[in-house]
């Protein structure tokens, strides 16, 4: 690893200092409880009720709005009211108190975030945020990072960049190379670059449905997916992690009426987490029904229930990440590396549709690392991150790229430009045999796995940070994309792919093989069998699909594809 | 060959970049026997020469490399869409473009 230019560094730190504390929670509202302090939170609209005020000093024909705010966490019930100032301060005059209301119900149907200002009163014993402002907060958090860092730390990385040669798309100190680090924000943790790129789009913020990138791990336990989250994915920007079958319930993870009060919509840890990510942890654990309810979620970005009389659509535009084990029984000899994936239960071809990336390795450190792997667990254990100039350093480095990943996915680089060579590459990866095999096509096109693809180039070009898509991007998403498809299938088998056997020339040969064993000429096999081309018989005969015999016969060697699946095709 | 469009161009730019790396990483794992079948069949109009084909090829590659046969095995179109012969996806990696040393 080359050594960091100070330059960079020092540039980092100097934003840095310059960040805030960003309000995402209701948190400091709940502390000021006791205090009447001036205070501002966001959080999401659970319930709201609209009263008459009957006492006398309130003026006639008033209204007091209560509402409770939630983030999931802190719970605070709120009021808003158009009395006299005798009966109660912060009175809202006329159409605003109309526009609170509105503003109300709309986070509560919707789930959208609302952001609060005002402080803590008393009315009558009970002890209530008075709330003189309210705004729909769209959740999706600008950066701290300005034009004018984000134009010199791109500069700055350009003139360090040292690339092997001109379409090296990662470099050494472009932001993807300073983000894949051991020193920046991998220090905690060892793993394949493959699997730190998956883990930088993980944690783009989806501003869109279409922006959203899940992404599923499943591998032998004791391989790090936990450490993954908290040292790597936590530290670095926002996210929860759903835990285990019997944790993570439906209502916890969609929101679903409280037991205390049924007009209470209780906020799940999905809509709650929107624009941001979710991980999984042991998905293997979850029932199916769970899964089932996560695929509008994960295809749509939404959830919509119905409550009572309450209908409500809760926006959940967010990445997931599942990290889980293959199912017990598995085992590497025996199973085809799909059986992996059947930790999904009965969803298991829906929710790998809506995978952008899966990797199913038992290992994902390919072996190759032990060494490093163990360092690394040793120095978290022995607290070597913890109040030390290390530890110091890598906040900055987190810091700084919490803001960089936010003010990046709000760039949306034009695919359009790119269409042709986008749609080729798509198309020549599709067409493969191990393509089909992995994301059981069943129709000819698969467009969410097109529309998933061109998300990966798009995705490559903000973590760079580059507002146009070039060349560069669509190599690193279809080498991911590769990665994850050859973690899925076992290898072709080499022989049969150099004498270019794919899935059509398969097709072929399963008609032939319908129409008889044994063929006098080739007019005859021809006749019915459409797109039997010369040149096509020519790669059958090479393959040992057919033979051709001396008078013109063609005999179809019925056990080939048994030989080609276990990769015992000879060429000549 | 000409290029009619920026958009062919880039294509051209990234085919080279990309595929015919790994198309040539491919293609020289093969046997001579092989690789002279595959490049053959790629370039279409190649007539063998010689009593030696096989080394007339291996002297022709010698002068002017692979890039020519891949160029006969790729189609571009001024929209900068492309489709391969199939002997190219065949000699890519088991999976495509993906280097396992990535």
């Amino acid at each position: 690893m080359e050594p960091m230019p100070s330059e960079i560094f020092d540039f980092i730190k100097e934003c840095v200092d310059g960040f805030g504390d960003m309000v995402m929670d209701m948190e400091m509202v709940y502390n000021t409880k006791v205090f009447p302090n001036q205070v501002s939170g966001s959080g999401f609209c659970t319930k709201v009720v609209t009263k008459a005020i009957v006492a006398e000093a309130a003026g006639e024909n008033r209204v007091i709005i209560e509402f409770m705010v939630s983030d999931g966490e802190y719970t605070v019930p709120c009021i808003a009211h158009n009395a006299d100032a005798d009966y109660l301060e912060g009175s809202i005059e006329g159409e605003a108190l109309t526009d609170f209301l509105q503003i109300l119900t709309e986070s509560q149907k919707k789930g959208k975030r609302v952001e609060i200002q005002g402080h803590f009163v008393n009315l009558g014993r009970k002890r209530v945020f008075l709330c003189e402002n309210v705004e729909i907060d769209d959740g999706f958090k600008e950066s701290q990072l300005t034009k004018e860092q984000f134009k010199k730390f791109k500069a700055l990385c350009s003139k360090h960049n040292n690339p092997k040669n001109r379409w090296d798309a990662v470099g050494t100190t472009t932001p993807i190379a300073l983000m894949l680090r051991e020193d920046t924000i991998w220090a905690e943790l060892y793993a394949q670059p493959y699997l730190k790129q998956a883990v930088l789009l993980f944690c783009l913020s989806p501003a869109r449905k279409q922006d959203m990138i899940h992404v599923g791990i499943v591998s032998s336990h004791g391989e790090g997916k936990d450490h993954l989250v908290e040292r790597v994915i936590q530290p670095l920007v926002p996210a929860r992690l759903a835990g285990s079958g019997k944790m993570a319930t439906i209502p916890g993870l969609f929101g679903a009426m409280s037991g205390d009060d049924l007009n209470t919509i209780e906020i799940g840890l999905l809509p709650k987490m929107n624009h941001e990510r979710v991980a999984i942890s042991e998905f293997q654990t979850w029932g199916d029904e769970t899964f089932g309810e996560l695929m509008n979620m994960m295809a749509n970005g939404k959830i919509e229930m119905q409550k009572g009389a309450l209908d409500i659509e809760r926006a959940t535009t967010l990445n997931l990440l599942f990290l889980g084990n293959p199912p017990n029984y598995y085992s590497e000899e025996k199973h085809d590396k799909k059986e992996m994936l059947a930790a999904f239960g009965k969803y298991t071809h829906q929710i790998i549709s809506r995978l952008s990336l899966i990797f199913t390795q038992l290992s994902l450190n390919g072996g190759k690392a032990q060494e490093r792997i163990r360092n690394a667990i040793i120095s978290s254990m022995d607290g070597d991150f913890i109040g030390n100039e290390v530890e110091n350093d890598l906040n900055y480095w987190r810091a700084f790229f919490k803001e960089y990943l936010r003010y990046v996915s709000r760039m949306t680089p034009r695919l359009r430009d790119w269409i042709g060579t986008i749609n080729s590459t798509y198309d020549e990866m599709e067409a493969r045999p191990q393509f089909q095999a992995a994301f059981c096509i069943r129709t000819v096109t698969d467009n969410r796995k097109y529309q998933e693809f061109a998300n990966l180039v798009r995705a490559f070009a903000r973590l760079q940070g580059d507002e146009k898509i070039n060349g560069k991007h669509i190599k690193l998403a279809q080498y991911l994309f590769e990665v994850s498809l050859q973690t899925l299938t076992e290898e072709f088998p080499l022989a049969a792919m150099m004498e270019g056997v794919d899935n059509d020339l398969i097709k072929l040969f399963k008609r032939i093989q319908n129409k008889g064993s044994v063929f006098e000429s080739l007019a005859e096999m021809r006749a019915g069998v459409k797109g039997l081309t010369n040149d096509r018989v020519d790669s059958l005969i090479r393959s040992k699909a057919l033979t051709k015999f001396d008078n013109g016969a063609y005999f179809v060697n019925d056990s080939w594809l048994e030989e080609i699946e276990g990769g015992e095709l000879h060429v000549d | 060959m000409s290029i009619e469009s920026q958009a062919e161009l880039e294509t051209w730019k990234y085919l080279r970049a990309t595929y015919y790396v790994r198309f040539k990483e491919g293609i020289t794992k093969l046997s001579w026997d092989v690789r002279f079948d595959v490049l053959k069949n790629l370039h279409g109009e190649w007539i063998d020469q010689g009593d030696d084909p096989v080394g007339a090829m291996m002297e022709y590659v010698f002068d002017n490399g692979y890039f020519s046969f891949f160029c006969k095995g790729v189609k571009v179109t001024e929209e900068g869409a492309f489709t391969l012969h199939r002997l190219i996806s065949a000699n890519l990696g088991p999976v495509g473009i993906y280097d396992e040393w990535f």
